[in-house]
């Protein structure tokens, strides 16, 4: 049985419910909100930012040291490597394992060889006065080059090989070459005159030399450490 | 007795479902216009327990009550005076008040039987 006075009672509470829950909406609201938050929880609010903000940015500057530094040592890195290369290209030249060309002469025995003691004179001349590359037939001579005589038919041998005129010999080097193996009583004047062979020296501003063929081996010797 | 809780949580409900909320500005003046509002149903309450409620006499204070105290506090604002604080003291204690009166008399409806006035907590309401 519904009495009177819960239905008004009910009325009333319908609307103070309605109230209740709105109240509670805007409370959120509130709390939500910078501009309703009490002052003293903003300032601490602030604070705590700017702290943060000055960490970070503290941060920001290490980490960019950090970068700065690795920047400069990967490029030390980079020289470094640059460096080395450049070191082991000149070393595979002088090994003879790179072909290589460059400005040089050409000396031509167009009828007969010189014979092997002549070529070795010839070209340690060639050696003395600055070659950087040698090549006897587009053979490459190197350290490992062994120079010999065939025994059946007397001519000279690069590396086992029988080698027969016309014999071309290529140089990479400086000019000094030339002069030196024209020199007055030089090797040239000795081969000219005493064996009258025929020689022609050629200057050239592109001489292409190949790459010698066996690669150097190091078996027992090892380095001394200091 | 079910009944005005029933209404309670309908207005609740029906507070949710349509999302309702006051704007921010006036939020302070809402806060206690529903604390009147609170303590007029309280006073309803102790009404219905003591048997001289009148459901005219709640429904009117009810929203009277709240109006009042709701522009009391805004007026105060506009002058200077912090009637905000003298509403939320005022209906505050009162609500105490009768909420003390009320856990008393349901105490005693309990126990079965009613002893005459208990000494001077009881007040008069509305």
């Amino acid at each position: 049985m519904i009495k009177k006075w819960q239905v008004s009672l009910a009325l009333v509470m319908i609307v103070l419910g309605v109230f209740l829950s709105s109240q509670f909406h805007t409370q959120q609201t509130i709390t939500r909100e910078l501009k309703y938050q009490k002052k003293e929880d903003l300032m601490a609010l602030a604070m705590n930012l700017r702290e943060k903000n000055l960490e970070l940015m503290r941060e920001e500057a290490d980490l960019k040291n950090q970068l700065e530094l690795l920047e400069k040592s990967a490029n030390e890195n980079s020289t470094l490597r640059q460096s080395i290369q450049a070191e082991i290209q000149k070393l595979d030249i002088a090994l003879g394992l790179l072909p290589v060309q460059g400005q040089g002469i050409t000396i031509i025995f167009p009828d007969s060889d010189p014979g092997v003691n002549n070529l070795v004179l010839l070209i340690n001349e060639l050696w003395n006065t600055g070659a950087e590359a040698i090549a006897v037939n587009d053979t490459r001579i190197t350290d490992r080059t062994r120079f010999g005589i065939d025994r059946d038919t007397g001519l000279t041998t690069i590396d086992g090989q029988v080698i027969s005129a016309p014999l071309i010999i290529k140089a990479i080097g400086p000019d000094t070459m030339y002069s030196g193996i024209n020199l007055n009583g030089g090797i040239l004047d000795k081969l000219k005159i005493y064996y009258s062979i025929k020689v022609e020296v050629k200057q050239a501003d592109k001489i292409y030399i190949p790459a010698a063929t066996t690669p150097p081996t190091v078996k027992f010797a090892r380095p001394v450490k200091q | 007795m079910w009944l005005p809780l029933l209404g309670l949580f309908t207005g609740f409900l029906i507070g949710q479902i349509l999302n309702l909320s006051f704007p921010l500005d006036y939020a302070k003046y809402f806060s206690v216009a529903l604390l009147a509002a609170l303590d007029s149903i309280f006073g309803g309450i102790k009404g219905v327990l003591k048997d001289t409620y009148d459901g005219s006499i709640l429904i009117s204070s009810f929203f009277f009550n709240t109006l009042l105290a709701g522009t009391l506090a805004y007026l105060g604002d506009r002058i200077g005076v912090d009637l905000y604080y003298a509403a939320i003291f005022a209906f505050g204690v009162r609500i105490f008040q009768n909420l003390a009166i009320i856990r008393r008399l349901l105490l005693e409806k309990y126990r079965g039987h009613r002893s005459p006035k208990p000494d001077g907590e009881e007040e008069e309401s509305l």
